[in-house]
């Protein structure tokens, strides 16, 4: 169909709000990049690339890079894993009701807003005298443990809680899948005398593949900009930045130390990271990915 | 789902926002004065504000309290966006630091410029002046240091009297503190906090005969009185623990002044505004429940030092800075800062105040503080948010990790560091 | 679909294994909640004190009628309200609207616009923090609720799950339509959004919540205490020394329960809405 007026009227002012919140922001930030920044002064220096070469001597930065790599991988393999094991359970309860009983009440997190969920888990878990762990750890006979406050536990905390808050929503989407795959492939291959393991790895995975690809790549995307926990619910990416992730080190910069122009520098590095991950993924699984 | 339909909703949602704004009444100057949120205090301030606007008619001054987090973050982005933000801002010393240099706060009136100069103790304006100028009018002499929050009921417990020799707090501190791994039900003596950790080892180099600054004003954090106290205090956690770095590091107990009223705590380094915190939160009297008594000093000297701390600054931005420069007269002159002090906890800022018979009679139990306020020396025109989070990441690394095989290689970083971030050096 | 052709026993041993698993799960899922409501009935220092006790030992409103007293968190509540309604209500007509131009028209450098799509997707938020932030407030937007509104009016995800979905209504029914006269918009509105309910409640949901739930946007964009929107109760109460426990339980079950109420009215949509993202 062509209406070239019809279109114009559409796309027109869309693309502005778009050039005004998304393409004119980040040149801007990449603009940024290259000064000194600090937005209450009336002029800011240029310094080429000092900020981008600073990232070099930065021992904090290179802390940080390293925390969100671990956090987002490890953090994202766990998912992908416990929420696909989950979804051939729920999946394969014969009963309809129970099988949305069960998608409903493991999304719950997801739609109940972080900063509350944050709170319970900060006070009434992981926390070292009211936390509910703790006190199951001391009623066992053991020493209790300051999850949140010990630099080599924190980032674990933070792992459980992003597992805990997010499985639902890949859970509901594999079950979907899941629930999507004709029985009758299944049926098939048990008359051949294939084994659960076999029917899961060549016969459900393989057909799940759409459906895998969409979820790794939206969980990384998703995990590499998580920022609400690590600033509620460990100490402000604390104790001594070991829970300090990119996003929250931009906040950090830019909103705390008031160096926004170093703050763009690693905000465009966080941008690069995101960029790769997804490119290499989308060439890895070589599917035509449409989102 | 029909065209009208859909064409209907769209307009109420274009228009409830226009709705939500409120409408203001503009017959009088209004200034929005905002501070942080603390009961006690939020309750002096609405009653001086609502003082001062009975007192005449054309100003209506207007408070707003915010989290203490979120407030440091708003008075920032207010005042780059020059907007939306308040006339007046409690400012904390430190940040004035930022924003001064950058023009983003006015100039003090000629008139209260003219009483800092006169009338106020150097600590107090350090931090809010800036080439020759001034840029905030202080409200109080903040002290961290000289006075030791006590818990009357357990020194009564244990039958211990109350130490004089820095050695006798310590062996207090260890004879009572108990531990079970991460969790300690009994802390003897507890300096940790944001400001704490500094302030005892800065006044501990000083009252030992050391200095923390050079010459050319760098900071000299590696002489053998830095390295020696800081080896004391990491021992107070590590060693034989009296104490731990939960309130540094989060997830853990809360800052000790409430370990103690929670009945955990036996002596707490911290100053005298605690008070008014507790009696609002747990009920706790002081004389009965507790005691706020001189903090034994280290060494042989009497020396601390002390930051800009609490005062009030105006916006450059604010249309009415003669209005908010009226006000700030009025909330400093003698007969609203005293009660305001008071209810705050807070020592005075102005020398005439000292001897206030009002004040000392309210607040005996800081006459040991008022009498040591001269000895203060000012701790330095830099970011104090900086200093004390450096000092405490090396407080925290020392006392939890073995990064550092010495204390002495870990000040040598930390100086470092901070003479780089602070002074470019 | 093949549903009706399950053929599966009625549950075996297996299945109650399963289900077992399951039902362990879904406990560890609901016991953060139960013990928020639990606290929200306690007060501070009670709960520090009895450190392993789980129920309340004096049941307390006090939480409650501090976050009322103290906080206005009914004005909060409808700036959350507006915020979302406005942001959700024009993210569906954007979206379907620009979804519908690109699946269904021909026009000049349609691919290279679309890919120019593509790419912000991947654009993270904290990358545009600043710069938007800048922006705002030189377009006089802050500390005013437009400034959450005015960018969030168009979202990339959901141009593009409108474009999946529209491309699948038979391009037969758009030129029938057509032919009977209907004109561009009208072929939107009469054929094209009936056609696609599931992907507008989905997307309605994925806009709603994330609007709702966001924290960042409103902590930097708006600074008076009465633009503020509710997820900045839960860190309302916490001083710079301490944190009042018993009214942050209190203002988190508050903040959640509309959440909850609403997700329980709607929860088949939300599932629904959440499977298809995953499908298409």
């Amino acid at each position: 169909m062509k209406n070239n007026r019809f279109v114009a009227a559409v796309l027109v002012p869309v693309f502005l709000l778009m050039l005004a919140f998304l393409f004119l922001p980040l040149l801007l930030g990449l603009g940024i990049s290259f000064f000194d920044y600090n937005p209450l002064r009336s002029a800011n220096t240029f310094i080429g690339l000092d900020n981008y070469l600073k990232l070099a001597r930065d021992p904090v930065f290179l802390k940080v890079l390293t925390n969100t790599l671990w956090f987002v991988f490890v953090t994202v393999a766990l998912n992908i894993v416990f929420t696909l094991l989950l979804s051939l359970l729920v999946s394969s309860l014969p009963s309809n009701k129970l099988r949305s009983f069960f998608r409903m009440l493991f999304f719950l997190p997801c739609i109940a807003p972080m900063v509350g969920s944050t709170a319970v888990w900060g006070s009434r878990i992981f926390h070292l005298r009211t936390g509910v762990l703790n006190n199951l750890i001391t009623s066992l006979g053991g020493k209790p443990v300051n999850f949140l406050g010990d630099a080599q536990v924190v980032m674990w905390a933070l792992i459980l809680f992003t597992l805990w808050v997010d499985f639902g929503y890949n859970t509901v989407l594999f079950s979907a899948g899941l629930d999507a795959i004709p029985v009758t492939f299944q049926d098939a291959a048990k008359i051949d005398g294939a084994n659960a393991r076999q029917r899961f790895f060549h016969i459900t995975l393989p057909l799940l593949e759409r459906t895998f690809v969409f979820v790794l790549i939206m969980t990384l995307i998703s995990h590499f900009q998580m920022f609400v926990q690590f600033q509620t619910l460990a100490n402000r990416g604390g104790p001594n930045y070991a829970s300090t992730v990119l996003t929250l080190y931009v906040y950090n910069l830019g909103f705390i130390n008031k160096d926004m122009g170093y703050a763009s520098t690693i905000a465009l590095v966080l941008f690069a990271i995101i960029m790769v991950v997804t490119l290499v993924q989308r060439r890895f699984m070589k599917t035509d990915w449409e989102y | 789902m029909n065209r009208r339909f859909l064409a209907l909703l769209l307009v109420l949602a274009l228009l409830l926002p226009a709705l939500a704004a409120p409408a203001l009444a503009q017959e009088k100057i209004v200034l929005k004065y905002w501070a942080h949120q603390n009961e006690g205090w939020n309750k002096s301030h609405n009653d001086i504000v609502a003082r001062f606007n009975a007192s005449q008619d054309r100003i209506e001054v207007k408070t707003e309290f915010f989290p203490y987090d979120d407030f440091q973050a708003k008075t920032q982005t207010s005042l780059i966006a020059k907007e939306g933000g308040a006339d007046i801002y409690e400012i904390w010393g430190g940040w004035a630091a930022d924003f001064a240099p950058t023009g983003a706060l006015a100039e003090v009136s000629p008139e209260l410029a003219k009483q800092i100069e006169e009338d106020y103790m150097a600590p107090t304006y350090g931090t809010f002046t800036w080439e020759g100028k001034y840029y905030g009018v202080p409200l109080e002499f903040n002290i961290e240091s000289g006075g030791l929050l006590v818990s009357k009921t357990l020194f009564e417990q244990y039958g211990e009297a109350y130490p004089t020799t820095w050695d006798d707090m310590i062996r207090i501190a260890q004879a009572h503190s108990e531990s079970d791994g991460a969790l300690m039900n009994m802390k003897g003596f507890d300096f940790v906090t944001w400001d704490n950790v500094m302030y005892t080892w800065i006044s501990m180099i000083l009252s030992s005969g050391g200095s923390y600054l050079r010459e050319d004003g760098t900071l000299n954090l590696t002489s053998p009185e830095a390295v020696k106290a800081m080896e004391d205090l990491v021992s107070y956690v590590k060693t034989t623990p009296i104490t731990n770095v939960d309130p540094l590091v989060g997830g853990g107990d809360n800052e000790g002044h409430y370990n103690l009223a929670e009945g955990r705590g036996l002596m707490v380094a911290r100053g005298p505004w605690v008070l008014s915190e507790l009696s609002e939160i747990y009920g706790l009297q002081l004389g009965t429940d507790i005691d706020y008594i001189p903090m034994p000093w280290y060494g042989d000297k009497v020396a601390f030092a002390a930051e800009t701390g609490w005062g009030l600054a105006v916006s450059s931005a604010s249309p009415n800075q003669e209005a908010a420069w009226e006000f700030i007269a009025f909330m400093t002159q003698e007969e609203n800062i005293i009660p305001h002090l008071i209810a705050c906890g807070m020592l005075p800022a102005r020398k005439s105040l000292l001897d206030n018979e009002a004040y000392l009679a309210a607040m005996p139990h800081v006459k040991p503080l008022i009498d040591i306020l001269p000895e203060g020396q000012y701790l330095g025109y830099f970011n104090t948010d900086v200093f004390k989070e450096n000092i405490n990441n090396t407080f925290i690394e020392l006392t939890t990790t073995d990064t550092y095989a010495t204390v002495a290689d870990a000040l040598a970083a930390l100086e470092k560091k901070l003479n780089a971030d602070l002074f470019g050096k | 679909m093949m549903k009706q052709m399950r053929i599966k026993p009625r549950f075996s041993p297996a299945h109650w294994l399963a289900a077992m698993l399951l039902a362990v799960v879904a406990a560890l899922v609901v016991t953060p909640y139960l013990l928020m409501l639990l606290s929200s009935f306690r007060t501070t220092a009670e709960m520090m004190r009895n450190p392993g006790v789980v129920l309340p030992i004096e049941w307390t409103l006090s939480g409650y009628i501090k976050v009322f007293q103290r906080a206005p968190i009914l004005r909060w509540f409808l700036n959350s309200l507006t915020i979302t309604g406005s942001v959700t209500l024009a993210v569906l007509f954007t979206s379907t609207i620009t979804g519908f131009v690109f699946a269904k028209y021909r026009f000049p450098f349609k691919e290279a616009l679309f890919m120019l799509l593509l790419a912000t997707m991947m654009i993270p938020s904290q990358v545009t923090l600043i710069p938007s932030f800048l922006i705002v407030n030189a377009l006089g937007l802050y500390n005013r609720l437009w400034a959450l509104i005015v960018p969030g009016l168009v979202s990339v995800f959901g141009i593009f799950l409108a474009r999946q979905f529209i491309s699948e209504v038979p391009d037969s029914l758009c030129e029938a339509a057509l032919i009977d006269g209907c004109s561009s918009p009208g072929l939107y509105f009469r054929v094209i959004l009936p056609q696609i309910r599931p992907a507008i409640s989905a997307l309605a949901i994925f806009t709603f919540l994330g609007t709702w739930n966001d924290y960042l946007g409103p902590l930097i964009m708006l600074s008076e205490v009465e633009r503020m929107t509710l997820p900045l109760a839960l860190t309302f109460f916490n001083t710079n020394h301490h944190m009042d426990l018993g009214a942050t339980m209190s203002a988190a079950t508050l903040v959640m329960l509309p959440v909850i109420v609403v997700f329980l009215l709607f929860q088949k949509q939300f599932i629904k809405g959440v499977s298809i993202t995953g499908m298409k």
